[in-house]
């Protein structure tokens, strides 16, 4: 696999390409686009985009919020740096670590802000989870459209047209660019959010065995409903050089925020991906699809801020990544699969070149939060029976 | 809303064209008769299809005498699109020859073939502007889409805006003061194309 | 250069949703399964801000100058800014008439060119023949040599693929668009050495169809056939892929693919 000669990401990650010296354009837009750009011009922007907003709605704008390191910044330094009153929403997938509520009461705590979570219906995101990880290699749907459209609803419900995101896409693929006025909209949520299913192809998908209505919160909004309310869909990420370990640090020594033990992630990352039970499982699908993973994620970043070598970048990714993860057996019960038909699926997205050995894969430990992780809400069989049947009929040879 | 005017003839599909219009915030206004031609600045001449057929269509249309007329008192911007770009010049010879409208100099001949570079030349390709125009730098190299088997090969000829390879290089733009041509497609171009047509709808008298 | 292009499909046909009658788009597999995968709109508007090159849409029920499907065509060509080419039972010049006044840039027809030549040429005259795409589904009989295959009557002819081809080299088409209905939909990959001869006999632009699973085969579609243009369903729809992850892949296979966002 080709890799890139100063991050080490490999050809399978999405929209790499790479240039005569074997660099990537992932790292080469951030040596010059970012590097390049006028940070104190586009934090001017920032300032008048909140002065139009502020005191004019029941909020000065929405934060979509997880209680990861990302959104966390976002509302610790809108907050802080405008004395903003924003509503947090957040979308909870049903993979919540303790530690991350914990943090979440914290943070709200001290910030002083209001906070709207919404959960969805455990049996439609169970099936939800089985048939885009059938269909898309990628058991996450619900939550990668539940997280972008949810908050957009509440904006049009509550006439709230300020919508500020954490980080831009771009910190790690080449979707966009760290453009000037990037907005992040139906557009996007179509280019590289939904996987390219809709809420209303899911509807067709299911065939008639999920009701409409059940759908609505991964549905984006109406453009015309949007329009009404005169809406900027914002990332915070593109008005600020964004660095994750200088705000992960932030956060903790300011508000008390908390890292965690990440399934298959070297200890010094632990302010990554807290957010997730499921984290694990969707490294691990990663790993078997594309050849690589979280590991090689972070040590791309730190290669960026050139904070690492790549020497030792590589060293942590052979030591930490392909790793079955314990978190694995959670999720075969959530979706009703066993693990023979688990690999299967994810062997039948492979990305090329990579081809995945199985033989080579060694487990590893349970985090130390994992037993007071919910084992509720086993997939009803005859459910899951029935949607892989139906894959199987139109996929196997 | 501005207004821009579309020239109405039986010239196939002008849908994109009003699409991209309005997604730029402009109002189009179909061409049809002298009247429909007050207040317009900008003016566009799409065409698709066989030339011959287009031109003869585009000579019934009643606001064809007063366009001409407007054009050459330089009181209006005329974009011509593919077939729309090769009725501005003096004549075709696809099916035989067959004269144009005769505002540029410059005959419209078939595009060579080779093992390579097969014909029609369909499909997105880049352009290099030999000028800037609007948000285009000279010698910005972008892609758009052509899908045609004839064009003007005069590569050398002054009223050069942008050019394009396949096999031989042949004229992808031109511009002669307020007359413009793209035998490519903006309408069909996605975020290029929007770009040209905006860069067009921006220039003032 | 003339880059190569990435071409998604949609097949649509009238399907029962709860107690309604809607169009859906559609997966194939060797034209014999048909799995429903969204609404048409919505798959194009995720292919226009993906970029794709183009987008085909074929009517399965052969009925595309249908008032339901040209409202589709219409809705269709009000949210994307590339190139849409429509197909399906086009019968006549004003089918193709119809279609090209309806937002469609390009007709694919497919029985047509074997029922009707005629209105081949008529159309090429009318309309030029860049806007008009032949359509060829074949089908290996039991001694592995590929036939001719009917769709709309749902059965191989006697009539060798190459053979059809050399007969109408010189029609007035602008493209030909083959597609394979043994590998449709199975993503085992295309056949590679039958897509090259054709290449090599056909005067026009190549687009190939049929097997695409993985981004190699699309690799060793262009560089080893050396097609013009890849058509797929089935690779877009139902893998771990999308347009702009495709091509970065081709770029890094050193293709000459459109500039990545």
């Amino acid at each position: 696999m080709q890799k890139c000669s100063s991050c080490n990401l490999p050809e399978t990650h999405e929209t790499i390409s790479f240039d005569k010296k074997k660099v990537c354009n992932i790292c080469t837009n951030h040596n010059e686009k970012k590097k390049n750009i006028d940070w104190n011009s586009r934090k001017k922007e920032l300032d008048k985009v909140i002065k139009d907003h502020k005191g004019k709605f029941d909020y000065d704008c929405i934060i979509p919020f997880s209680g990861g390191k990302d959104s966390t910044w976002a509302a610790y330094y809108l907050v802080k740096e405008y004395n903003i009153k924003p509503l947090l929403v957040r979308f909870d997938h049903g993979f919540m670590r303790p530690n991350l509520e914990k943090n979440v009461k914290k943070i709200t705590r001290e910030l002083g802000v209001e906070i709207l979570t919404f959960t969805p219906n455990w049996k439609v995101v169970q099936k939800l989870m089985l048939k885009s990880f059938l269909e898309k290699g990628d058991f996450c749907w619900h939550c990668h459209t539940g997280i972008y459209s949810y908050p957009m609803w509440i904006a049009v419900e509550k006439k709230i047209p300020l919508i500020f995101w954490g980080e831009s896409p771009d910190e790690y693929t080449a979707y966009t660019q760290y453009n000037e006025n990037q907005i992040y909209d139906e557009k996007m949520f179509n280019r590289y959010i939904n996987l390219g299913i809709t809420a209303n192809d899911m509807l067709f998908r299911f065939n008639d065995e999920i009701d409409s209505r059940d759908l609505k919160p991964y549905t984006y909004p109406p453009v015309s409903e949007l329009n009404k309310i005169n809406y900027k869909s914002l990332a915070l990420g593109n008005y600020m050089a964004w660095d994750t370990k200088k705000q992960s640090k932030i956060i903790a020594d300011e508000l008390g925020w908390n890292g965690d033990e990440v399934e298959n992630v070297p200890p010094e990352y632990s302010y990554e991906k807290i957010e997730c039970q499921m984290q694990g499982v969707r490294d691990y699908i990663k790993f078997i699809k594309r050849g690589y993973s979280r590991v090689s994620h972070l040590v791309a970043l730190d290669r960026r801020n050139n904070r690492i070598t790549l020497k030792e970048g590589i060293e942590k990714i052979e030591l930490f990544e392909g790793k079955r993860p314990a978190s694995l057996d959670l999720f075969l019960n959530f979706v009703g699969l066993s693990e023979k038909q688990f690999l299967e699926i994810a062997l039948s997205h492979q990305i090329s070149p990579y081809k995945h050995d199985a033989k080579l894969t060694i487990n590893s430990k349970k985090t130390h939060d994992y037993d007071e992780w919910s084992t509720d809400g086993s997939m009803d069989k005859k459910i899951s029976k029935k949607i892989l049947a139906n894959w199987e009929k139109n996929n196997k040879a | 809303m501005e207004n821009v005017g579309i020239i109405n003839y039986k010239s196939g599909n002008i849908e994109s064209l009003k699409n991209s219009l309005n997604y730029l915030g402009f109002n189009p206004i179909l061409i049809n008769k002298k009247k429909d031609l007050i207040n317009l600045s900008h003016i566009i001449l799409p065409g698709v299809g066989a030339f011959e057929e287009c031109i003869q269509e585009l000579k019934k249309n009643k606001a064809i005498e007063e366009i001409l007329k407007l054009i050459r008192d330089r009181k209006i911007f005329i974009l011509g699109i593919c077939v729309g770009m090769q009725m501005l010049f003096e004549e075709s010879s696809e099916f035989g020859r067959t004269k144009g409208l005769n505002l540029l100099d410059g005959k419209i001949t078939k595009i060579k073939s080779y093992e390579f570079s097969k014909i029609p030349h369909v499909g997105w390709n880049n352009i290099t502007f030999k000028h800037s125009f609007g948000g285009f730098s000279k010698l910005r190299s972008e892609d758009f889409y052509f899908d045609h088997s004839y064009a003007y090969m005069n590569v050398k000829s002054k009223d050069l805006l942008a050019s394009c390879i396949h096999g031989d290089k042949f004229v992808a733009a031109v511009r002669k003061s307020n007359i413009f041509g793209t035998q490519f497609h903006p309408e069909k171009s996605q975020a290029s194309g929007l770009a040209f047509l905006k860069s067009f709808l921006e220039l003032k008298c | 250069m003339l880059k190569k292009r990435l071409i998604p499909k949609l097949l649509i046909k009238k399907h029962k949703l709860g107690r309604h009658n809607v169009i859906a788009t559609f997966t194939s597999k060797k034209f014999l399964q048909y799995v429903p995968t969204g609404n048409p709109v919505d798959q194009a508007k995720i292919f226009e801000s993906q970029m794709a090159d183009e987008l085909i849409v074929i009517d399965l029920e052969k009925e595309i100058t249908n008032y339901e499907k040209i409202k589709i065509i219409n809705q269709i060509a009000k949210e994307t800014f590339m190139p849409l080419c429509v197909g399906g039972g086009v019968k006549t010049l004003k089918d193709i008439s119809k279609l090209l006044f309806n937002g469609a840039d390009k007709v694919v027809i497919n029985s047509l060119i074997r029922d009707n030549p005629k209105v081949i040429l008529k159309a090429a005259k009318k309309f030029g023949s860049q806007c008009l795409i032949g359509a060829i589904d074949f089908k290996n009989d039991k001694f592995n040599k590929p036939k001719i295959y009917d769709n709309k009557n749902k059965k191989i002819l006697d009539i060798g693929l190459i053979q059809f081809l050399t007969k109408i080299k010189n029609y007035e088409l602008g493209e030909i668009l083959i597609t394979d209905i043994d590998k449709d939909g199975t993503g085992k990959g295309m056949a590679i050495e039958l897509y090259k001869k054709i290449n090599k006999l056909i005067k026009v632009p190549l687009l190939i169809s049929g097997g695409c699973g993985v981004s190699d085969h699309i690799v060793k579609g262009f560089k080893e056939a050396g097609a013009d243009g890849v058509v797929a369903g089935t690779f877009f729809s139902n893998r771990d892929q999308n347009l702009l992850q495709l091509r970065s892949a081709l770029f890094n296979a050193k293709l000459n693919v459109r500039k990545i966002t």
